[in-house]
């Protein structure tokens, strides 16, 4: 098909993107599929379902984890893009959103 | 998988059809309800933007720029909500939703089904679309009243587990001039940073069903893949008309609550 050709910018974001759903959706099949033959997890919270060995929450859990991560890990790639190609102004931009939502980070886990 | 469908094509989350499946049919309690939901949102939003991006459609600037009232909105939801009931809040959102999709259902009747595109703007960008054959350009023109839109749509995203998309997207095409195809794969760019900021307050104070979340993010995420395929071939008049039926829907579910 005719498509018109992507930035350098646009093909690392779209990469990051991939990679991350890709990732955090086998693990939580893994999990769920885990489940299903072995029967559910007896402590299902979050802090205490990552461990060695895994379990299937463990993979549950790094699965929504990592995609709750994916937002930020592409908000980082698009500030570092906009760094190569020299766009400050839209670094600033990026670095607003970026800082915005670490500061949310820290107050959740708080 | 219907709301990641429906979610990906609309450049919505589709938490506005997902909260009120899991609240009446699955019974699932209303926190956890709207924790999962967006959940969801991300996964539509991953997913969606990493072909959209390929497609060209996604304005990453436009998105980058708007994301920082949105991210504000979001922060700001908390303090919103300590100061109004949320039955007062979903009255307002139904009243609202319901204004902006009669707006739209009369700027599609006048536009005669073809859109009106302003190229004369700010941060000019072009995509092809295939269900035209051509090459569209357009420019983005009267940005601040298009990023006041995503404050409000940041701060209500975290209270109702939607991700604002149901705001975003008119104001992107109403206000700011950006063809439908645009405004929605924008839209469905951003709302993941959107749903990011609330998600881990969920996650952290430990809202999230292990099991519901994933078993719904599954879903969605395949539902996105079908939204992409389909609304890649879709009219842009088309795609109108079924955001109207997911407003109005939204509108009446929101007041009948």
């Amino acid at each position: 098909m005719p498509q018109l050709p992507q930035t350098k910018a646009e093909k690392w974001i779209g990469r990051t993107l991939r990679v991350g759903v890709w990732t955090s959706a086998s693990l939580m099949s893994i999990g769920l599929l885990m489940t299903a033959l072995l029967g559910p997890d007896s402590n299902p919270t979050f802090p205490d379902a990552i461990h060695w060995p895994p379990t299937a929450l463990t993979f549950i859990h790094s699965g929504l984890l990592l995609l709750m991560l994916t937002p930020f890990l592409r908000v980082t790639t698009t500030l570092l893009s906009f760094f190569f190609e020299k766009d400050w102004k839209f670094v600033s931009v990026s670095f607003l959103v970026f800082s915005m939502l670490l500061v949310e980070l820290i107050f959740a886990f708080r | 998988m219907v709301a990641g469908t429906i979610g990906a094509m609309l450049g919505l989350g589709g938490g506005v059809l997902l909260v009120p499946f899991l609240v009446l049919v699955l019974d699932v309690p209303m926190h956890q309800a709207v924790a999962t939901s967006i959940v969801a949102v991300i996964a539509t939003s991953s997913a969606g933007a990493a072909i959209n991006i390929e497609r060209r459609t996604v304005n990453i600037k436009l998105g980058m720029l708007l994301e920082t009232t949105t991210v504000l909105g979001a922060i700001a939801g908390g303090f919103t909500a300590s100061r109004m009931s949320g039955a007062a809040l979903e009255k307002i959102f139904a009243a609202l939703l319901a204004g902006v999709s009669l707006l739209m259902i009369y700027r599609t009747q006048q536009q005669k089904g073809e859109e009106v595109i302003e190229t004369d703007g700010l941060i000019p960008a072009s995509y092809f679309d295939e269900s035209k054959g051509t090459t569209v350009t357009y420019a983005v023109r009267r940005l601040p009243g298009t990023m006041a839109i995503s404050l409000l749509a940041g701060n209500v995203s975290g209270l109702l587990g939607i991700g604002g998309g149901i705001f975003k997207v008119p104001a992107m095409h109403f206000i700011s001039g950006i063809p439908m195809k645009a405004a929605t794969a924008t839209s469905n760019f951003m709302i993941g940073v959107t749903a990011a900021a609330s998600a881990f307050i969920y996650f952290a104070h430990g809202h999230l069903n292990p099991l519901v979340a994933s078993s719904v993010a599954e879903g969605v995420l395949l539902g996105s893949f079908f939204g992409l395929l389909l609304s890649r071939t879709l009219k842009a008049k088309v795609l109108n008309w079924i955001f109207v039926a997911v407003l109005l829907f939204t509108a009446v579910q929101l007041s009948l609550r």
